[in-house]
């Protein structure tokens, strides 16, 4: 299966989340790769806590496979080179976690026929050794998001790959305008899917959102807010709540809610279940990510229209 | 047929990829034969027994690029790789890309159609000590590889899995097994390496056989070291006996359905080749471990079989129970 | 004990290729375009007569051995005269000149010898020449419908990056030069409404190939000439791929070709060699023919292109 990750904005957290749901994945049993396809900034180099490729590797990475400089981009075994100890110790019975960084300096570039083939060629030939293939995109209406698009609508690739997309928008107003207008909007996602040989309706059924930054008024008591703001915060959410449902956000396309987390924040990186007994991470943070790596496989928002 | 062979001052190299036709069931002959028409025009060979096999005619590929080296010599060598797809089993797909390395009369390049005219072959224009190629290619990490044997392979197989015939519904996803090898002239040798990324390197030299007859020992071998990695790895995906038996059969289940039935070592090589082959198992201990491997399904499922009467047992007791 | 020796010949299915009869050569009486042929019996008379003492030394040069003699005519990009006119026309004014035609061919069946296309055939037979630093990591940029000997002319397009530095001019180089480069880009097809037109010198490589009978179709032989009896139909199309007017001829495909040519053809021709140094002909047919040869004691070269020569005179 082919899970594609992108956000309205920059800084929703989806680079970690994906990361993590990737980890998540692997733990499980499945063998999972995750390819860096955010080509202005690939950051999950560090995510993985890989040393030496923070920003992307020197070279062979996937700009350089797309460019056709190189046959195969670079793969890295995550559970072999990670530098943290947390992640080498790898438990039995998991499946492989493999990254395919990006390119140190690369920046974003047009996508002709021939990228697009190689595109294509990729995620084919994952498809036949790993059970998902996790591709992070940049953020907004990019070249990248593009190529996606074009390549899960070619034949070879559509009759094969089942794609499902993420998109990543914070629990904000402005956040919420502005994913749901990078989905349905003009030149978004459904739009230029339905011109580039995707069936009527089929993206928008693919589709799913992940909310993340996420304050739950029912947390607001814990973290020692007056009444009047609870009350506030409640407003807040409940109106959220509404424009959420008027731009196509609703809940029933809601796949998960990751929920604010300034460790996070400040640290992005992939948070063990030993982080949690550490108290490095927030238990709520892992169970979401933990919970949406079970979804994006079976998760009953995908049986919905 | 255009398989390589050595004469004189020769060597053998060749790369060999092994993975899981991208198929949901196992293809017949006849589809075997249209997926491995890789020439159109050309025909594609096929048996049925011991185990149904097809090879596809051999594609060539035009090279100009060093020659390996293990002490990172450069030799420009010139000329065709020749490849070729097999399909054992309806399901296990092979990749073989090879060239014959033989030194050059002339100094230079010549015109391409003289390097048609030799298929498989590739001349090398400068001095060249086919021993160190030899070990550049097949026993060290380091050194020049040159020709990207390799990824020709791939190529060549993303080209055969590609075919519209086949579904891409794979009951079961494994790496692609990667084999580098040199066949020499000289005395019988047989080294073997494997590399940290799991690629097996191996040199041999068998008189009187050329590359063609060792050839389908290696691939024998690739497929087989290949098959036992990869039952190994879906095993400890499986978590047997620790794992609730839902898990346990998600994985098993293809692995029984699709996999352990290919086990039939040796079937297509030459008699006279047996014994390497049986020497290589006793070392390496494919047989023992398959065995092994085999018996641990076995016993696993037939407990699971055990616990699930004995549970459907106790809830029909309960049930009947007082009440 | 003694075991007896097993024999490991596992693949039943062995590869059947038919064998084709051939002569020593295989001698092309000029080529004309179909404006040519439209300038009357009396032209044509005087091209036979000035192209019969080329050919009658090219036969005393291979006395006693077999030669067969062929002319296609080209009604793939234009069929203005028709068989019925245009074939009475040419055998009268070869024999006027005392030369057979043994073999006429008419070259769409190149493109399409019914049920088989042979120009497609070829295409799949093209193994592309390598520029230095070619090590096969990357499929060879397939230029489509080109074919080249050299470097830098159909340069793959790379897409450009954001901020990256503009390239500067760099000359082509030829893949085998020696001092200096002829650099040669030659156009197979292109691309038309009513599907792929096939160019003039990609055809004329395929009847080269046809000629020298080195074309199977899963075993099978793809052109084999036919006798035709009766009046000859209006269209070309209801003709035979390769017809044979000879009462008797030696067989039409053969160890070598010649082609004798007014000079202007020499660049399609150039076109047709590059072409044909870039095919690799069927292992098993090469094997066929090489065997063939070695019986007969004729001398074949490896090389697909020197078994094909040309005489360009305009001295007609």
């Amino acid at each position: 299966m082919l899970v594609i990750a992108t956000s309205d904005k920059g800084g929703t957290g989806r680079s970690v989340t994906a990361c993590n749901v990737a980890y998540r994945r692997a733990l499980r049993g499945h063998d999972t790769c995750y390819l860096d396809f955010d080509f202005g900034s690939p950051t999950s180099g560090a995510i993985f806590g890989i040393a030496g490729i923070d920003h992307g590797v020197a070279s062979g990475g996937l700009h350089r496979y797309l460019q056709g400089d190189v046959a195969e981009p670079e793969r890295v075994d995550v559970w072999a080179a990670s530098s943290r100890r947390s992640l080498r110790a790898r438990p039995a019975a998991t499946g492989r976690l493999v990254l395919f960084p990006g390119d140190l300096g690369g920046g974003e570039f047009t996508m002709d026929t021939d990228v697009l083939h190689r595109c294509v060629k990729l995620l084919v030939r994952l498809d036949e050794e790993f059970d998902h293939v996790i591709v992070d995109l940049s953020a907004g209406r990019s070249h990248a998001a593009e190529m996606l698009l074009t390549a899960t609508a070619d034949p070879e690739l559509a009759r094969r790959m089942e794609a499902r997309w993420l998109v990543f928008h914070r629990w904000t107003r402005q956040h919420i305008t502005a994913a749901a207008g990078l989905v349905h909007g003009k030149s978004g996602l459904v739009q230029f899917a339905a011109e580039h040989g995707h069936r009527k309706g089929s993206l928008l059924e693919a589709i799913r959102f992940v909310r993340t930054a996420v304050i739950s008024p029912d947390d607001a008591a814990a973290r020692g807010l007056q009444a009047t703001q609870q009350t506030w915060l409640r407003r807040v959410n409940s109106d959220l709540n509404d424009r959420a449902i008027q731009l196509g956000l609703g809940r029933s396309f809601v796949i998960s809610s990751i929920p604010l987390d300034p460790v996070l924040q400040w640290r992005e990186q992939i948070l063990t279940d030993a982080d949690v007994y550490d108290n490095l991470a927030n238990a709520g943070t892992v169970e979401a990510f933990s919970r949406l790596a079970e979804d994006i496989e079976s998760g009953e928002t995908w049986s919905r229209p | 047929m255009s398989s390589p062979t050595t004469s004189e001052g020769a060597l053998a190299i060749g790369e060999i990829r092994t993975g899981f036709v991208r198929h949901s069931t196992e293809v017949s002959l006849e589809e075997a034969s249209a997926v491995l028409r890789l020439v159109p025009g050309e025909q594609v060979r096929h048996a049925g027994r011991p185990r149904a096999y097809a090879v596809s005619p051999a594609p060539l590929t035009g090279v100009d690029c060093a020659v390996p080296s293990a002490r990172g010599r450069r030799v420009q060598g010139v000329g065709t790789v020749t490849s070729r797809a097999t399909i054992t089993g309806g399901r296990v797909l092979q990749v073989c890309s090879s060239a014959t390395l033989v030194r050059s009369r002339a100094g230079y390049r010549l015109p391409w159609s003289h390097y048609l005219g030799r298929p498989g072959v590739v001349e090398c224009l400068g001095r060249v000590d086919l021993r160190d190629a030899a070990a550049g290619f097949a026993e060290a990490e380091g050194g020049t590889r040159g020709i990207a044997l390799g990824s020709i392979a791939e190529q060549v197989m993303d080209r055969v899995q590609g075919s519209p015939l086949l579904d891409g519904r794979l009951p079961l996803r494994a790496p692609r097994g990667s084999w580098r090898w040199a066949v020499e002239d000289g005395e019988p040798l047989f080294r073997f390496t494997v590399l940290r990324d799991g690629t097996r390197l191996v040199r041999l030299a068998v008189p009187g056989h050329g590359a063609a007859d060792l050839l389908d020992l290696v691939e024998d071998l690739a497929l087989h070291d290949w098959l036992l990695g990869t039952v190994e790895t879906i095993l400890g995906r499986a978590g047997l006996g620790s794992a609730p038996p839902d898990r346990t059969l998600r994985h098993v289940g293809p692995l029984v359905g699709h996999v352990l039935h290919h086990w039939m070592p040796a079937a297509r090589i030459r008699p006279e080749l047996v014994p390497l082959w049986d020497a290589v198992d006793r070392v390496h201990g494919l047989t023992r471990q398959w065995d092994a491997l085999v018996a641990r399904v076995r016993d696993q499922l037939a407990l699971d079989t055990v616990a699930m009467l004995a549970g459907a047992a106790a809830r029909r007791d309960g049930a009947a129970g007082p009440g | 004990m003694t075991v007896p020796e097993l024999d490991a010949k596992a693949l039943t299915d062995r590869i059947r290729v038919e064998r084709v009869p051939r002569s020593h050569l295989s001698l092309e009486l000029g080529h004309l375009y179909m404006e040519d042929l439209l300038a009357g019996p009396d032209a044509l008379r005087r091209y036979f007569a000035g192209i019969a003492p080329w050919a009658e030394f090219v036969r005393s040069r291979h006395a006693a051995r077999r030669v067969s003699t062929c002319f296609m005519v080209d009604e793939y990009f234009s069929a203005v005269r028709k068989p019925a006119d245009l074939i009475p026309e040419l055998v009268e004014a070869a024999a006027a000149a005392g030369l057979t035609i043994d073999y006429l061919a008419r070259e769409s069946a190149c493109a399409d010898a019914g049920g088989v296309s042979p120009a497609e055939l070829v295409l799949e037979r093209v193994t592309p020449d390598p520029p230095p630093g070619t090590d096969g990591t990357r499929p060879p940029a397939r230029a489509s419908g080109w074919l080249t000997n050299s470097e830098g002319m159909a340069r793959p397009h790379r897409p450009s990056e954001a901020m990256a530095a503009p390239r500067r001019w760099e000359p082509p180089r030829q893949n085998d030069v020696r001092l200096h480069s002829i650099c040669l880009d030659v156009q197979l097809w292109s691309e038309t409404d009513g599907g792929r037109l096939w160019s003039c010198a990609f055809l004329s490589a395929v009847w080269q190939l046809l000629r020298l009978g080195v074309l199977r179709d899963e075993g099978r032989a793809v052109v084999v000439p036919e006798r035709w009896d009766g009046p000859y139909p209006a269209e070309w199309g209801d003709l035979p791929p390769v017809v044979r007017l000879a009462e008797r001829a030696h067989p039409f495909t053969a160890y070598r070709t010649m082609t004798l040519l007014e000079t202007r053809f020499a660049d399609v021709e150039a076109a047709v060699r590059l072409i044909l140094g870039q095919v690799a002909v069927d292992p098993v047919v090469r094997a066929q023919v090489a065997e063939q040869a070695s019986r007969e004691g004729v001398d074949v070269p490896d090389e697909l292109v020197r078994r094909v020569a040309h005489v360009f005179t305009d001295d007609l």
